[in-house]
């Protein structure tokens, strides 16, 4: 028996049965600290929220200053937000001379903002090396390969690594830093998603662990009054089937047994959540995020004393090539943010309530920015883009990095007005892997090519 | 055993006794074989054979070979005249007896004979290879033979309830044909006899016999050969195997011939049935979901619906986005280009995937408009980038057997840059609806507009000159002659066939086709065999014809096959209990994996090179469909399984209801019913752990039901609940 085909209660009983004949009084069941590398302290959680196709982000957070939005909205012509319908910020320490304000459909944000809760953190994007339009066009630097691919430029984000988006994401290495054995690792994973497979929390031990905003069913295996049932019979079929020489079969007999054991657990913990003051609202991503606040609020009902979770939750329609500002649209670039604005508000009051806002830190992700020149009705695939950070943890109020000069052809675009990020996913994942716990060591591991950066902290973490 | 032998002592007595009043005995000058020399071994099944008279007089000849002295069963010359010479055929291989008698005639009547004896050599004989001699029939049953290299030009096969008898079945002449199904016996336990006639050039008749059981398929121990290996097909070509459907496969003479039949079939299109449906004139999603069910489920031409399915996962389009949501007309419209060209060349296909207006609507072509460098406003890349990427060559360059070709510092090549992305986004520029004047995307269609091709509008289109993938066109160029020139560059492509065939192998048949199943495929698309490139017919059949797809022993890797995505395994559950009403959606309306075209992304619901951590990516392999198996998931889906089996209307996502008659019918002998659910929802793989699992879960509910705690229907529900929620049934190898 390897250790990828042991099974978490067959390992337990077989340590505890060792741990029975040790006088050491060593408690398998508080597994969770027992397998931990890095030193933790207390519970911290990672929230990912991801914008898939590509979020439009130089109209989420717009210079506002005269000039600066002259050549913002020379360049990006009729998709340009009107300078006096911006929301206005005042960062507490970043300056380059001009002013920014949030889209006009994320008021919430600008509060939270304003409230020291939510930072900026400035052109982000996929980087081997920091690189300079110079650089570029000489091809005197490596780039990150399949620049501009909806697909290829998601799993380098996630990876972490731009110079191989295969195989393992910065989450999955970062939980593996910290659970170095996935055998007793929290259940039902350190790595939660609300939103489906993603590369992101993919590591070499720790599998993610899928599950929607409904929560996770039992399968339906109805009840009969005779001496043999329908549920220990399916549950005999699938350990029998784990014992298939077929790889293929043995895969899926282990995730049905995965679904029966983690519905038990995750419906009896979920039981015991409570409710929220302020209403998630209907929507993909409220309801997500309600689901994660619930997760946080029973994470002892889980894996007692869990020290840390990594969650993943997703909203789509970003890719806005087309109509990106038409009001016909029923989900356009404006509804978006006012959606992604609304369920970080109602996420963090939940927060707030459980008491958790410190230890929760949340941020988004998008696999690039877009192109600052519109097309025909809306924007395509560019590199660099701001994201969103807040909690209690976050030092709020201003903006991290450095703000890309934003006007047609700028010296920071390339491949006609594609902007290049000024700051690398590495360096926006480390900063909040240091919070999480990670030293400098074990960063070198998540992001391999960190030290390719000036700094592995932006700085937006207190 | 070969029952030439056996059979032949019987024939043997009939010819002594019908010769005796020729008389027997020799004279005293005798005729002598000369060649061969008696007691030598023959080493061909036929051989000139001649004899002298020495002296005797003799006024005619007569020859004959057989098993036995004297018998003929290998050979009968007829009246030879004086000539002292003949070309015997039809002597078995496998070292054998073969008995010459000589017989000659002195007077006018009296004939007389001398015998000599030889042994055949070591060479085989045409004989029926499969099903094996004392086996076992199923009800319906294909028998297939071979000529052992001995040039047979005409079989012909009897098969009766006596040695050589015809009661059963007479096939008439089957030509060169070495494969023909039969059926119409007794399963009562009862033999059945075959004669296998066999003659070279216009020669002489010969045949071979057989003898087989009947025990019936009720109590044989496993489906057939021909059976399970055309479960396997149907598994792998349709949306499920039927107990029909394996007859029809082995009557239409095997895999081959039956994927030829279906290529000859009618199309079964979608737009007609949603066309309509909603009251404004288009077409309703629920509609368009519901006739996919009816198509897929009960269309005569299903390897053609499997395929243009196959084709939705690669070249997709999605009624997720709300601009498509409401229009099930142009969801069906796209679909049915998908259905009309899944034999079709695949370059036709490509042209109108890329002017379908549901494609151009998903991905933005249509009303894409041209660059204005005044304001810098600059093409919409969204399908030039993914017809190159998902749809035709890919991101990287591939050697012919799709592995990826690597430059000499051993990195990947990619198959085209940013520059010709946008240059390809330009030469696309100026199609919209197909209208009298330009509209943009966000107008409202009229349903012929959402259900023709999009025309071009002239000033709209990008007229400079554009360069791409080492192709240059010139200024001023129309928009059709900008598109047929993409179109053609990126369909002449060397990545394609290898891009595209290793992705349909992996929806048809194995997630992790070798190198060189890949390069077959490919090479077949890139020549059918008559300098064509890109004929999908052809491509299909290489794909399943391939002995990667149908070798049993190649079935047997512990790596071999696919996981199945949930739609498939509802829709073979489905076909399998022959839900015959239309398929109503209910809640499975809601669950995106059980319809088509319902993806989130232009990436399907899987892609191509996923694969789950643990033994599977340590391996190094893929498993696509793990992409969308997670524990919530596979909970879910085997939950609406369940539902469905126990026709638990409630839960239901699926107001379908199975036809059980033929288990119910076969609960009372649960062996029997293992077999038969082996065959149609296994191909003949079930496992013996399952199958013991399932007959002690019969078992040990014997006395509940005996004592009306439980139902015998519940039982059998139950059961099949087990088999279609297995990881065994999950997998398809």
């Amino acid at each position: 028996m390897t250790m990828k085909t042991l099974n978490r209660r067959n390992f337990l009983k077989q340590n505890l049965a060792l741990a029975g004949c040790m006088a050491s009084g060593f408690n398998m069941f508080s597994g969770a600290q027992s397998a931990q590398a890095a030193t933790l302290n207390g519970y911290k959680a990672l929230v990912c929220v991801y914008l898939e196709g590509g979020n439009d982000s130089f109209n989420m957070f717009v210079p506002s200053s005269a000039s600066e939005h002259a050549d913002y909205a020379t360049a990006r012509q009729f998709i340009a937000i009107p300078r006096e319908q911006l929301l206005p910020v005042s960062p507490g320490s970043y300056s380059d001379g001009a002013s920014y304000g949030f889209h006009p459909s994320m008021v919430r944000s600008r509060d939270l903002f304003d409230q020291g809760v939510m930072a900026l953190v400035a052109n982000v994007g996929t980087l081997i090396h920091p690189i300079t339009q110079e650089q570029y066009v000489s091809r005197a630097l490596e780039i990150p390969a399949q620049l501009f691919s909806h697909k290829d430029q998601a799993d380098l984000w996630m990876a972490g690594n731009a110079s191989n988006g295969t195989g393992q994401g910065w989450a999955g290495r970062l939980v593996d830093q910290i659970y170095t054995n996935p055998v007793i690792a929290p259940r039902p994973s350190p790595n939660i998603s609300i939103a489906g497979n993603n590369l992101w929390q993919t590591g070499s031990g720790i599998r993610a662990f899928e599950m929607s905003s409904g929560g996770i069913a039992q399968p339906y295996l109805p009840w009969h009054d005779g001496p043999s049932r329908l549920s220990d019979a399916y549950a005999a079929l699938y350990q029998t089937s784990q014992s298939s020489n077929h790889m293929f079969v043995s895969e899926h007999a282990h995730v049905q047994e995965r679904g029966v054991e983690y519905a038990n657990l995750i419906n009896n913990a979920l039981a015991t959540a409570p409710d929220f003051d302020q209403p998630f609202g209907d929507g993909g991503l409220q309801s997500q995020l309600e689901m994660v606040a619930r997760l946080i609020a029973v994470r002892n009902g889980l894996e007692a004393g869990v020290q840390r979770q990594v969650f993943f939750v997703q909203l789509g329609g970003w890719d806005t090539h087309s109509r990106q500002v038409d009001p016909a649209v029923e989900t356009n670039h404006t509804t978006l943010l006012a959606q992604l604005d609304h369920s970080l508000h109602a996420f963090n009051a939940a927060l707030e309530q459980l008491g958790m806002q410190d230890q929760v830190t949340t941020f988004t992700a998008t696999e690039f920015g877009r192109s600052l020149t519109p097309n025909g009705t809306g924007t395509d695939h560019g590199w660099g883009g701001h994201n969103l950070v807040m909690g209690g943890a976050v030092n709020g109020n201003d903006i991290y990095g450095s703000m890309p000069q934003l006007s047609f052809d700028s010296i920071d675009a390339i491949d006609n007005n594609r902007i290049i990020p000024t700051s690398s996913v590495d360096q926006y994942g480390a900063t909040l892997a240091r919070w999480f716990g990670l030293n400098n060591t074990e960063l070198a591991r998540v992001f391999p090519n960190l030290q390719n950066f000036s700094t592995s902290d932006l700085g937006f973490m207190l | 055993m070969n029952r030439v032998s056996r059979l032949y002592r019987n024939a043997l007595l009939f010819f002594v006794l019908a010769l005796s009043s020729w008389g027997n005995a020799a004279a005293a000058a005798t005729p002598a074989i000369t060649a061969p020399v008696p007691d030598s071994t023959i080493n061909s099944s036929t051989s000139v054979f001649s004899w002298t008279g020495n002296d005797a007089g003799v006024t005619a000849w007569w020859l004959y070979a057989g098993s036995t002295a004297g018998a003929r069963d290998y050979f009968n010359s007829g009246h030879l005249g004086t000539d002292t010479s003949v070309s015997v055929s039809g002597l078995p291989g496998n070292s054998a007896d073969a008995h010459v008698r000589l017989w000659y005639q002195t007077g006018s009547t009296r004939w007389f004979y001398v015998d000599s004896h030889y042994t055949t050599g070591d060479w085989s004989t045409p004989a029926i290879t499969n099903p094996l001699d004392s086996s076992s029939l199923s009800s319906s049953q294909l028998f297939t033979w071979d000529d052992s290299g001995t040039g047979v030009s005409q079989w012909w096969l009897y098969l009766g309830s006596t040695p050589g008898g015809r009661d059963y079945h007479d096939s008439g002449s089957l030509g060169t044909l070495t494969s023909t199904s039969a059926n119409g016996w007794l399963t009562d336990g009862s033999a059945v006899y075959a004669r296998l006639w066999y003659r070279i050039d216009a020669g002489r008749w010969h045949f071979s016999d057989t003898e087989y059981t009947t025990t019936g398929i009720a109590s044989s121990a496993q489906c057939t050969v021909a059976e399970c290996d055309a479960a396997r097909l149907l598994t792998q070509a349709t949306f499920g195997p039927t107990l029909p459907a394996v007859s029809q496969v082995i009557s239409a003479g095997g895999p081959a011939a039956w994927i030829d039949a279906q290529i000859a079939l009618p199309a079964s299109y979608h737009l007609p049935t949603v066309k309509g449906s909603a009251s404004n004139g288009r077409g309703t999603r629920y509609v368009r979901r519901s006739t996919f069910w009816d198509r897929s489920l009960h269309a005569d031409d299903q390897l053609r619906q499997r395929m243009a399915f196959a084709l939705s996962e690669i070249m997709v389009v999605s009624d997720v986005p709300e601009s498509l949501q409401p229009h099930g007309n142009m969801l069906a419209a796209y679909y049915d280009i998908l259905v009309e060209h899944s034999f079709g060349n695949y370059r036709d296909l490509l042209a109108a995937v890329t002017l379908s207006p549901t494609m151009g609507n998903y991905l933005n072509m249509l009303a894409n408009e041209k660059p204005d460098p005044a304001t810098g406003r600059r093409a919409d890349e969204n399908y030039a980038r993914e017809v190159m990427q998902l749809f035709s060559i890919g991101l990287v360059e591939l050697n012919s057997d799709g592995t990826t070709r690597l430059d000499s510092n051993g990195d990947p090549i990619p198959t085209y840059n940013q520059n010709d992305v946008e240059n390809v986004a330009r030469a696309l520029t100026g199609w919209s609806w197909n209208a009298t004047q330009w509209h943009n995307a966000g107008r409202w269609p009229t349903v012929s507009e959402m259900e023709s091709p999009m025309i071009s509008f002239a000033s709209h289109h990008d007229v400079d000159a554009k360069q791409f993938l080492e192709v240059s066109l010139a200024a001023g160029r129309s928009a059709q002659q900008d598109l047929d020139s993409a179109i053609n560059t990126l369909f002449n492509h060397a990545n394609v066939g290898p891009f595209i065939g290793k992705q349909l192998i992996k929806k048809l048949v194995t997630s992790n086709p070798s190198p060189a199943y890949v390069a077959r495929v490919a090479a077949v698309f890139n020549d059918n065999g008559q300098g064509t490139r890109g004929d999908l017919a052809a491509v299909s059949k290489a794909i399943l014809m391939d002995d990667e797809a149908r070798s049993a022993t190649t079935a047997e890797s512990s790596t071999y096959g696919k996981l199945r995505e949930p739609l498939l395994r509802l829709s073979h559950i489905l076909r399998a209990f022959n839900v015959v009403e239309p398929v109503t959606l209910n809640g499975g309306y809601y669950i995106s994996q059980f319809s088509a075209l319902t993806a989130n992304s232009v990436f399907n619901f899987f892609g191509p090179d996923y694969s789950p951590g643990g033994p599977i990516k340590d391996a190094g392999l893929v498993a696509p469909e793990f992409q969308i198996n997670s524990e919530s998931r596979i909970n879910r889906v085997n939950s609406s399984l369940v539902a469905i089996a126990q026709i638990d209307t409630l839960f239901g996502l699926f107001d379908a209801t199975l036809n059980l008659d033929d288990e119910t019918a076969l609960l009372a002998t649960p062996e029997s019913l293992m077999v038969h659910l082996d065959l149609k929802l296994l191909s003949g793989k079930m496992s013996t752990a399952l199958r013991q699992l399932l007959l002690d879960y019969i078992d040990s509910n014997q006395p509940a039901v005996a004592s009306g705690i439980v139902s015998n229907e519940r039982i059998l529900r139950d059961v099949i609940s087990l088999v279609i929620t297995s990881a065994e049934f999950t997998v398809q190898r």
